[in-house]
């Protein structure tokens, strides 16, 4: 009876999972750990981060029903498939079952590209437009910071990177998120999870990162410059702004009508004043849960075997050379304004908040500005430059989208 | 752009990425640059119909206060800044009205202080 019992125990063992754990999926629980300890202690991007890393966590256990791994040339991994049973009905093939775990159809939004979008909606339901409208001249500022996109580009090229999986790390410096897993989903998604952390984990850094460029680049002279205080806009023409956006871009880089068109719509149900519900869902439960599925979903693809490669080490420098050129090229432009006369003068500080990272860019530039001068108040004019940057990601996407995608 | 996305390779020579790099920058300049434009139009617009708008309805003269300022106020300021100066002894000599924003820029400045900045 005893000797059954310990027989019965000892081959319940071989139905657990201990011994398909490897040592790189141990190597991932301390990366994880890590980005866990940088969110949760130091607050480090955490509505993004926490999913990210959790799902990471998830990806690095040997789970079941929860996602298919499926071994790719290269040594990548690809995540999220689903089998499907189709059944000859004619000429026509049914879908008889789909099988697969829990994320295999979660991470169809990415697949899709589902998620990134409707973030944007989210974004665009909580931005409000009225600083970059009324000094319209702070849009050039974002195209500008776009620079450091371009460059990791080249280098990213120049050291064996294929031209998709370049413009994947080149974005990076856009620090924009959605926009880098949107453009990676569709030109590299072997990199995915490389390159939404390297975005995410530079965001969280921007306080860090960009201070040192802006002081480097600028006199104390220009830090002291005080902006003209930007006139009213209203409701009325924060509405011809966002169809004027949409109609425009699209117009010109179709391939972004996803970004763009889903963060003009969040932003004129934000600003119509008739649709006060859809705003609030918008900016609320809908941005709020597909954030958690879209970052769990990017952590499932950090599986060690993916994510500890050279490669990866490469692209989180790269995404630091991008966030540096693309905050140089801000501050430097906003310089090069100030040489036209009539113009009025900008803060070359607000040329850095072009690099995207709402609002965290701009908050920058404000205590810049505010520890050459305590009473300058660069803010809402920083956050004219900070919103371009994300129009002029999502077109630079477009750009790579319509011309690398094959 | 469809003969660029057929042309452009791989690996890429450093020249072609070049052209292609500021194919990619003339895009995004020309793009935002086309919506300043449009947007500054728009703003001229909307600034003159706000114009004509304001010149139909005249606007009151500003009120300014005379004589001297009335007990209950200066206990108000006097109450302000011994706040404002944490308990500390003071003295007020004089008391004139605010200029520069001096108000709306105290008021920024209590806001962004709520603010925890890394």
């Amino acid at each position: 009876m005893l000797l059954d019992v310990l027989r019965d125990f000892s081959s319940f063992f071989e139905l657990t999972a201990f011994h398909l754990v490897t040592w790189r999926m141990a190597v991932m629980w301390g990366v994880c750990g890590l980005l866990l300890y940088l969110a949760v202690r130091h607050g480090f991007e955490p509505l993004l981060l926490v999913p990210i890393a959790f799902g990471a966590l998830l990806a690095n256990l040997p789970t079941q029903n929860l996602i298919t791994q499926v071994p790719l040339p290269g040594g990548y991994i690809d995540t999220g498939s689903l089998a499907l049973g189709l059944q000859p009905d004619g000429d026509l093939l049914r879908i008889r079952h789909v099988a697969g775990g829990l994320y295999d159809f979660i991470t169809q939004g990415v697949k899709l590209e589902i998620f990134p979008p409707l973030i944007f909606l989210g974004v665009g339901a909580l931005t409000d437009f009225g600083p970059l409208i009324a000094n319209p001249r702070t849009l050039l500022l974002g195209a500008a910071a776009q620079l450091g996109v371009l460059v990791t580009f080249m280098g990213a090229s120049a050291i064996g990177f294929t031209s998709p999986q370049a413009a994947s790390i080149g974005i990076i410096g856009g620090a924009d998120g959605p926009t880098a897993i949107f453009l990676t989903t569709k030109l590299a998604p072997e990199l995915l999870g490389a390159v939404a952390v390297a975005a995410y984990t530079y965001m969280a850094l921007v306080p860090l990162i960009q201070p040192p460029i802006m002081r480097a680049l600028t006199t104390r002279n220009d830090r002291l410059i005080r902006m003209k205080a930007l006139r009213h806009v209203s409701r009325a023409e924060k509405l011809v702004f966002a169809l004027l956006v949409t109609v425009v871009t699209i117009l010109l880089v179709p391939a972004a009508s996803p970004l763009i068109g889903m963060l003009m719509l969040g932003n004129f149900l934000r600003e119509c004043g008739v649709t006060e519900r859809l705003m609030k869902s918008a900016q609320n439960e809908i941005i709020n849960i597909v954030t958690i599925l879209l970052g769990t979903s990017v952590g499932m693809t950090m599986s060690g075997d993916t994510f500890l490669r050279a490669p990866t080490l490469m692209i989180i420098g790269l995404g630091a050379v991008a966030f540096a050129i693309g905050t140089a090229g801000g501050v430097l432009t906003a310089k090069l304004m100030n040489i036209i006369p009539g113009l009025g003068q900008i803060n070359p500080l607000i040329g850095s908040a072009g690099v995207s990272a709402v609002p965290m860019a701009a908050r920058v530039s404000q205590v810049e500005g505010q520890r050459a001068d305590p009473g300058n108040h660069l803010l809402m004019h920083a956050m004219g430059p900070n919103v371009a940057g994300v129009i002029g990601t999502a077109v630079l996407a477009g750009y790579y989208l319509a011309t690398l995608t094959r | 752009m469809t003969a660029l996305a057929s042309a452009f390779p791989v690996h890429p020579g450093w020249m072609q990425n070049l052209q292609y790099q500021l194919t990619g920058f003339l895009v995004v300049i020309f793009a935002l640059g086309a919506l300043a434009l449009l947007v500054w139009l728009a703003g001229k617009i909307f600034s003159a119909a706000g114009e004509i708008k304001n010149k139909t309805a005249p606007v009151p003269p500003p009120t300014v206060p005379t004589g001297e300022i009335p007990a209950p106020v200066l206990a108000a300021i006097s109450a302000a800044v011994s706040v404002a100066l944490e308990g500390r002894h003071f003295v007020i000599y004089d008391v004139a009205p605010s200029v520069h924003g001096a108000w709306s820029a105290e008021g920024r400045r209590a806001i962004y202080r709520s603010h925890r900045l890394r």
